[in-house]
């Protein structure tokens, strides 16, 4: 202790900030600053110019076919109400565009190749693939016109362009086939859909941004700090008396601190933060309210005397402080009535538990266990300790045993009083 | 190079740099979403009850305008099969006598509708009206499509029989399933039973497939105006022949949810009857007297008639006790053409 207090005073504290302190406060923290910032300015924008649209339009042109059919689950791929739009090249084009199953427009375009909308090349380009015919043709003149068919659950002609709103399909078994004619016309195919749910990626860069700017927080004020402070702030006599103990008889033997690793010192920051996140300790008169007994009932449960934990020493010291005053009680006892004898032996039966710091019940180190403690120190730290206590703890064990013959008598002669 | 032009291709590579990370950290869509197919797409109903109701009612209206006009030109559009040959011959009949047979009439309500999931054609769909205004009994009607690239007509109309019990089909969202006239796994094929009961039809209690089936109303009004017509004809030594014929392919199977088969089936029949001592042979109801017209009569007529029927066939591990006949379950019967010969 006393060289640990000169070495301090032979190097009087600078106020100037040591090199760790500098690199951390200096270069580290203004990179995670900068890093937040530009975290920040992403999720920004993100969040604003470069928000994924919700509008979603993608086209694609089939030539020379008649039909062209929309694979099912393709209406309701980006979102459950779809626009689609078709554009004949040819303004005179009578184009026509149903929603049927899928076996229904198979059974229609039997026998005639056509175009197939099949996905998304992008989000602004649909997959087109050429579909052979499968089956063979049998016209007849009995065939109805596409528009007229039983089959479709909506249709939609018109000349040049048509533009069909389609609602609710996602999961749905439908497909779209639009006829554009015997002509071998080409078209503009457009498949619009407004997005209710767009991806968001302005959070991970928020978060990123959080966690950065923690990380500065940190490296300008713990990680900062030099070891043998930061571990002072950490508190570590708070922790554990006896690990404060250990510590700091190690330190005087030693003669100098332990080095702090990185890993101890980002352990100890996080135990300190969580220490203060602890809950502070109980009220009893609080806690458990709704299942705690009440007191009067702790005051009524019968009180157990232990005789195996009984400490003969303070006994004995107890017991030549109050001699006279119990021989007084004894001498007046056969004055008394009945009553009060018994009430005054009731009262020396509860005495402990209403008094009880008087030591007959705790389980202290003893004098011994604690002499002992000291010479088990001595030997291996080569610390010499003052052995007069040892001495008075002798005399005093002798006191204690006389003591209890003396006791033992004195119940002996209660008892031939009571008879 | 000197020194500015260093520092001016710095700061260009150091703002390219920047603009590619600022693009690279740029927001996109998002993830191309996968088209995925539906794997369960055969089970789906050929119509929705919407699609079979418009379908319906645009036929049924069709059918009321041609009933309106007596004029069977335009009934090909709405009628196909049986019913067409039997509407045209209402309808010939009506514009003679000026008055539509009640039975023409056709309940747009229903009580029930048997939508089927096939994938081929001709597909048909069964659906059982309510009882008529003037409480006639319902009516099973079957539309049939018989490629893509046509539209369902009704092919054929039967009168439920009263109190009949029907058996129990899927409903229009799940779908039913057309069965066909080989089906087995019944008490005996569709194409089986219609051929018996014409059998039947024909020989009454002698047909050896008389215990085969239930007692039902058409046999029974068939066997008592043949009875009838019998002793007429036994009064002055003259005779009478019918025969019962089934029409291949007209028929329309629809598989039930126990398994059983209900079977709308055409059978024609020929009605000779042949006048005795000299006598001339003259038509036996107002429809074919309609239908004769003022042709000139002799000692034989002959008539012929389209009969449709309807059998529930029961599957043959349910079929125990009395379940184990087939069931007429409704019938239509029109003379279609009257003739002296």
């Amino acid at each position: 202790m006393n060289d640990a207090a000169e070495k301090s005073k032979s190097a009087p504290r600078s106020h100037e900030p040591s090199r760790h302190a500098k690199i951390m406060r200096g270069i580290v923290t203004p990179i995670f600053g900068l890093l937040a910032v530009c975290f920040i300015v992403f999720g920004v924008l993100n969040a604003t110019i470069w928000k994924p649209s919700t509008h979603i339009s993608a086209s694609a042109q089939a030539k020379n076919e008649q039909y062209i059919m929309i694979d099912q689950g393709m209406l309701g791929a980006v979102d459950k109400d779809v626009t689609v739009s078709i554009k004949a090249s040819n303004p005179q084009t009578q184009l026509c565009m149903a929603v049927a199953t899928q076996k229904d427009a198979t059974g229609w375009v039997e026998g005639y190749p056509y175009a197939r909308i099949s996905g998304l090349e992008s989000w602004t380009q649909l997959e087109v693939t050429d579909q052979k015919a499968h089956g063979q043709a049998t016209p007849s003149d009995q065939d109805v016109a596409f528009a007229d068919s039983d089959m479709w659950r909506q249709v939609k002609c018109s000349t040049g362009k048509v533009t069909v709103k389609l609602k609710d399909m996602q999961n749905t078994p439908l497909v779209g086939l639009i006829d554009m004619g015997t002509n071998q016309n080409s078209a503009d195919i457009v498949m619009e859909w407004d997005r209710q749910q767009v991806p968001d990626f302005a959070m991970p860069f928020y978060f990123a941004a959080g966690l950065c700017i923690v990380l500065a927080v940190l490296s300008a004020s713990v990680f900062a700090m030099d070891p043998e402070k930061r571990r002072k702030a950490l508190g570590i006599d708070g922790l554990d008396e006896d690990a404060s103990t250990i510590a700091k008889i190690h330190q005087a033997v030693k003669g100098k601190p332990d080095e702090v690793t990185v890993g101890e010192a980002v352990a100890g920051t996080f135990k300190t933060m969580t220490r203060g996140l602890k809950r502070k300790p109980h009220d009893p008169t609080k806690a458990h309210r709704r299942h705690a007994k009440p007191e009067h009932e702790e005051e009524s449960a019968p009180t157990i005397i232990d005789p195996t934990n009984r400490n003969m020493l303070v006994k004995t010291a107890n017991a030549s402080n109050d001699a006279e005053p119990a021989t007084d009680a004894a001498e007046e006892a056969p004055e008394a009535d009945e009553t009060d004898v018994r009430s005054a032996q009731s009262e020396s039966a509860v005495e402990p538990q209403a008094a009880p710091d008087d030591g007959t019940q705790t389980s202290v180190i003893t004098q011994d266990e604690l002499q002992a403690y000291f010479a088990r120190l001595a030997r291996e730290e080569h610390v010499q300790f003052p052995q007069e206590p040892a001495a008075d703890e002798q005399a005093e064990s002798q006191d204690e045993e006389s003591s209890e013959d003396n006791e033992a008598d004195d119940s002996a002669s209660e008892e031939k009083d009571e008879q | 190079m000197n020194g500015s032009t260093t520092r001016i291709v710095k700061r260009l590579i150091a703002a390219t740099a920047v603009l590619v990370m600022g693009v690279s950290l740029a927001a996109c869509e998002g993830e191309l979403p996968k088209v995925s197919q539906d794997t369960n797409a055969e089970a789906i109903p050929d119509l929705t009850t919407d699609q079979e109701k418009a379908i319906r009612e645009k036929l049924l209206a069709d059918i009321q305008k041609c009933n309106d006009e007596k004029n069977p030109a335009n009934l090909g559009q709405a009628m196909t099969g049986p019913e067409l040959q039997i509407r045209q011959s209402e309808l010939q009949i009506a514009s003679k006598t000026n008055e539509l047979d009640p039975k023409t009439k056709i309940p747009t309500d229903i009580t029930q509708t048997v939508v089927p999931t096939d994938n081929g054609w001709p597909r048909s769909v069964f659906t059982i009206t309510t009882t008529t205004d003037d409480q006639q009994s319902k009516r099973l009607l079957v539309f049939t499509q018989n490629s893509a690239r046509s539209n369902y007509k009704l092919w054929g109309l039967a009168r439920l029989f009263q109190g009949v019990k029907m058996p129990k089909f899927a409903i229009p969202a799940i779908g039913a399933q057309n069965g066909t006239e080989s089906d087995n796994g019944l008490l005996m094929t569709p194409k089986q039973a219609v051929e018996r009961y014409a059998d039947v039809l024909q020989n009454g209690k002698n047909s050896k497939y008389a215990a085969d089936f239930g007692d039902d109303l058409f046999r029974q009004e068939l066997e008592q105006l043949q009875n009838t017509v019998q002793q007429g004809m036994e009064r002055n030594k003259g005779s009478q022949q019918q025969t019962f014929t089934p029409v291949n392919g007209e028929m329309r199977v629809m598989r039930s949810a126990d398994g059983g088969d209900l079977v709308v089936a055409q059978i024609n029949s020929e009605w000779t009857r042949s006048a005795g001592e000299g006598r001339e042979s003259q038509p036996a109801s107002k429809s074919e007297k309609a239908l004769f017209g003022d042709g000139k009569a002799t000692s034989t007529m002959r008539v012929q008639y389209v009969n449709v029927v309807a059998l529930y066939i029961p599957p043959k591990s349910n079929a125990v006790d009395s379940a184990h006949v087939v069931t007429a379950v409704g019938a239509e019967r029109q003379p279609v053409k009257v003739e002296a010969i």
